[in-house]
């Protein structure tokens, strides 16, 4: 479906009709400042909120969400119909599709007063994702989360990686979405989910927000997305970083690229931290952008999944170039089977420059009918 | 690397800020323009203001809908400026029923055919299930307060079978979906 900026584009008018209008420099100046506090509003919204619920391996990927862009439009839907596009805001179309393709679940639970509903939820094999509304009296400041621990997969000893982002939508009403990505494939998936609290974790001791606590417990039972998955191994590589295409998998809603990133000693030595985005265009022109679903690994090597929209079907050539930005800024801490965690800090001197980019021969991929 | 003609679309999809500036500097003369035209009549302070700003943060967050040249980027901005101006003008006139009928017929810019749709995300999703030459006629009337003797000409159909077009589409629409609030003032 086109939504209204994508419908305008279709609509031919008269270049005639366009005047024009006399501006000072300071009406210049004021929009300039009243846009950048706007945009500025939006990215303390994307923080991120990053989700281990067993980690076995460091937690690499994360996923930001845009806030609603236009606080007008925000009010006047109180209930958001599709809400992960609403929480992408198209920003990478990843979730165009999940909708149409998602199982409606419509659960409410209610505990002291408060309701959380599960709404829709999709699985495509290995990623997880659902929907929620959250009604509360209470103020939840704008971003709250469902407490970490509360999502339990069954049968599933393996380690999560995922994401959650939440946005208050008008005074009491606030949706959200989760994603966790397991490393294994299956078929279909049950899981439980026990929520014991609600808060803005990201808001600071400086929010007015509250946490709500209670007891909310749903279990769902999803089959997988059919899927088909296509083996690629195909590499590119320069100055001691290697990425290899291991393979791309297809549903109805997304499809995904499974790829390692290797790098030597001697890059581990220079840089805190590397990590690799794929730009990905098909032979038709066409661009997509995707969310990473983290990855696991060792200091050297990573095995990374990245989620995209859904392929035209009409495209036979997949054209990826991977970006490899590296720095040296941040820290974090590194936990090992046995729970013991180690923290790790990062350095800038002469030796260890602040960041850099690599972007590597681009890497074709003729896809099977 | 700073905005410049050549670049600037592009680095606004790849959202650098500095070509959100270079777009109000080259079009706010454009959009100051549209949006004047459509909330001068209402003689409130700063909701003029107030929809400018709301035009270029719209074009930031929606740069990657836009699909063209350079000349269909200015259109593009135009049409926003205008649908956006409207919608505010829409629920001003709302807001304040009392001057309602006032408004109406000093504004000679509103024909007297208005959806009024608290909904306006149901309505799009209605006007996607139109075929595209309803779609485009659909717009232009109701986003784009475009009479209907303009679409006339610009489609190159009589006035009539336009009028007809939308009569049948809004019929249509009603039936579709009953609850959406569809009001013709």
């Amino acid at each position: 479906m086109k939504d209204i900026y994508e419908l305008l584009n279709d609509v031919d008018i008269d270049a005639n009709e366009i005047d024009t209008m006399e501006v000072t420099d300071i009406e210049k100046l004021r929009v300039k400042k009243a846009l950048r506090k706007a945009i500025n509003k939006n990215k303390s919204w994307n923080k991120k909120a990053i989700i281990a619920a067993s980690l076995f391996f460091a937690l690499i990927g994360s996923i930001v969400f845009i806030g609603v862009s236009n606080p007008a439009y925000a009010t006047n839907i109180p209930i958001v119909g599709d809400i992960f596009r609403f929480l992408d805001n198209g920003k990478t179309g990843v979730y165009d599709k999940y909708k149409e393709n998602a199982n409606e679940i419509n659960i409410t639970k209610e505990s002291n007063g408060n309701t959380v509903t599960i709404k829709d939820a999709i699985f495509d094999g290995r990623t997880l994702s659902y929907t929620y509304e959250i009604k509360s009296n209470t103020d939840l400041g704008e971003n709250p989360t469902l407490d970490s621990s509360s999502i339990k997969i069954e049968n599933y000893y393996g380690g999560l990686t995922g994401s959650s982002g939440t946005q208050r939508v008008d005074k009491n009403t606030y949706v959200g979405k989760d994603t966790y990505t397991m490393d294994e494939q299956r078929k279909k998936i049950n899981f439980q989910l026990k929520i014991k609290s609600i808060a803005d974790l990201m808001g600071g001791e400086s929010t007015q927000s509250k946490q709500i606590r209670g007891n909310w417990k749903f279990r769902i039972s999803l089959p997988a997305l059919l899927s088909t998955k296509q083996a690629v191994n195909k590499g590119t590589g320069k100055d001691g970083i290697k990425v290899n295409i291991d393979s791309i998998s297809k549903t109805t809603a997304t499809f995904s690229i499974n790829f390692s990133q290797s790098i030597t000693r001697k890059v581990k030595e220079k840089w805190f931290d590397v990590g690799t985005d794929l730009e990905i265009k098909d032979n038709l022109g066409n661009v997509y952008k995707g969310e990473g679903n983290g990855g696991s690994g060792n200091d050297t090597t990573l095995n990374c999944r990245i989620t995209f929209g859904k392929l035209d079907a009409k495209a036979n050539q997949l054209i990826i170039t991977p970006k490899i930005h590296m720095s040296n800024n941040g820290g974090g801490v590194k936990t090992d089977k046995n729970g013991k965690e180690t923290e790790i800090k990062s350095i800038i001197d002469k030796n260890h420059p602040e960041k850099g980019d690599i972007i590597l021969d681009n890497i074709i991929v003729d896809l099977d009918k | 690397m700073k905005s410049n003609e050549e670049n600037y679309i592009k680095r606004l999809k790849n959202r650098k800020e500095d070509a959100l500036e270079f777009i109000v500097d080259k079009y706010l003369v454009l959009v100051k323009s549209a949006v004047y035209k459509v909330l001068s009549p209402l003689k409130r302070d700063g909701i003029i203001e107030e929809c400018i700003n709301d035009v270029f943060f719209s074009v930031w967050n929606h740069s990657n809908k836009f699909k063209g040249e350079e000349v269909d980027f200015k259109k593009w901005i135009y049409k926003i400026a205008k649908f956006r101006a409207i919608d505010y003008y829409r629920k001003e006139i709302k807001n304040t029923e009392v001057s309602l009928q006032q408004n109406i017929s000093q504004n000679n810019l509103v024909e007297e055919e208005i959806i009024i749709t608290e909904e306006r995300d149901g309505l799009i999703v209605l006007i996607n299930s139109l075929e595209p030459i309803d779609r485009d006629i659909f717009i232009m009337k109701f986003f784009l307060d475009v009479k209907s003797d303009d679409i006339a000409r610009k489609l190159g159909m009589s006035r009539s079978s336009i009028d007809n077009r939308i009569y049948r589409g809004k019929k249509k629409l009603n039936k579709k979906v009953n609850s959406l609030k569809l009001e013709v003032v």
